[in-house]
């Protein structure tokens, strides 16, 4: 038996053993999903990154990648992300103001790119006013972090202000887009939603020889898309997210006009979405690795609790 | 002086209706035993964050000192009729 097959193999096993844990039926009810129902008492998140992009919503990933026209046959990719109990405030009448912790870590054993990153970060949730129909509203997203690049003996620094904006109607942004009401009036099932992102992000970085910073000018679109599900039950969610950066100073990253495009295919077998079997697509300079340009490919297993 | 809150049956009306406006519903169509974030519902954390300053503004209106955090209305497995229940009793207590 081949190492390839014997890591595939080694895929497999684990997601059978998370899913005959108990009996599949028994997952068909929230009662029953103790790990879940466990987190959600200590309000713990399980993503796979709290980086402020919509990526935010997608599993933590735990990935044996192929490639073999690279320098490797084949890798490891791991990336999580925990977040823990956040605090709220409201600062003035009609505003709220949410303050909490993140943990997380990336690593990648990939021969020429080697990463084995943790990180902490304070993030920042601002909701001025109170959404009403027919009202588009902003949403500001704030983010300090500190990371540190074990592989790489890189500390990185990121500071970052987004606002976003949520709104009524069937395709206002962070609105649920649904199919048609049925004749019978049942409502037609969730099909997608997207959120466009603008702001500012700043990042400095210090190795060995060299300490460099980089501010960008930030553009993102975020797309969710559930094409194969009922009312009661969803499949496969796809999600892409483009995002442009234009320097606005500092010599971080290679040009001064920066693209990224992740897309992102997720089978989930379980009712609750907690496991899956997914698909990404990513290309573009990498913001977690000095924006080094990346293409990358990858299948595996996802979690998300 | 604070208003006199309406009855529990209202308050699960007017919920339902906060709810409908939040998933692109009617609120005929919202049922009471479907959870916030399941797949019915389909609202995520930032529109579960915009409901609770709604809900909050809501419950204000009756009993001022009365609060609904987005830990409240984000919790994992909230029923439409749980959240009902709680916003009632944020405006009584």
């Amino acid at each position: 038996m081949s190492v390839t097959s014997m890591r595939l193999g080694l895929l497999v096993l684990t997601t059978a053993l998370l899913l005959s844990a108990r009996p599949l039926a028994a997952q068909m009810t929230d009662s029953t999903d103790v790990i879940g129902n466990w987190m959600e008492r200590h309000k713990i998140s399980l993503r796979r990154t709290f980086d402020g992009s919509k990526d935010e919503q997608n599993p933590a990933t735990f990935f044996w990648v192929s490639e073999p026209e690279g320098p490797d046959d084949d890798y490891v990719l791991i990336d999580f992300a925990v977040k823990v109990n956040e605090f709220e405030k409201e600062l003035n009448r009609g505003s709220q103001l949410l303050l909490y912790p993140v943990a997380e870590y990336h690593r990648t054993t990939r021969e020429d790119k080697p990463s084995d990153k943790g990180s902490g970060a304070l993030k920042l949730e601002y909701r001025p006013m109170m959404a009403r129909p027919w009202r588009l509203v902003p949403v500001l997203f704030g983010d300090a972090r500190l990371s540190r690049d074990f592989a790489n003996d890189v500390t990185e620094q990121r500071y970052a202000a987004l606002v976003s904006l949520f709104g009524f109607g069937r395709f206002a942004p962070g609105s649920p887009i649904r199919r048609p009401s049925r004749p019978d009036g049942e409502p037609g099932g969730v099909i997608g939603r997207w959120y466009p992102y603008i702001g500012i992000e700043n990042y400095q970085t210090d190795s060995k020889t060299t300490d460099l910073d980089g501010t960008f000018l930030l553009g993102r679109l975020w797309i969710d898309f559930w094409p194969l599900r009922t009312l009661n039950r969803r499949y496969l969610q796809l999600t892409g997210e483009g995002t442009y950066r234009g320097r606005l100073g500092g010599e971080l990253g290679s040009e001064d006009n920066l693209w990224e495009l992740a897309l992102s295919a997720n089978l989930y077998l379980d009712p609750g979405e907690h496991i899956g079997i997914g698909a990404d697509h990513v290309r573009g300079q990498d913001p977690k690795n000095t924006f080094i340009y990346r293409r990358r490919t990858s299948l595996g297993l996802k979690i998300k609790f | 002086m604070p208003n006199t809150p309406p009855s529990e049956k209202q308050v699960k009306e007017d919920v339902i209706g906060f709810v409908a406006a939040f998933s692109n519903l009617e609120p005929g169509q919202v049922q009471e035993d479907w959870v916030l974030k399941g797949t019915q519902l389909a609202l995520d954390d930032n529109g579960l964050a915009f409901l609770a300053m709604s809900l909050r503004g809501y419950v204000r209106h009756y009993n001022p000192s009365g609060a609904v955090l987005a830990e409240d209305v984000r919790k994992k497995g909230l029923t439409v009729k749980a959240l009902a229940k709680l916003i009632f009793e944020r405006m009584t207590k």
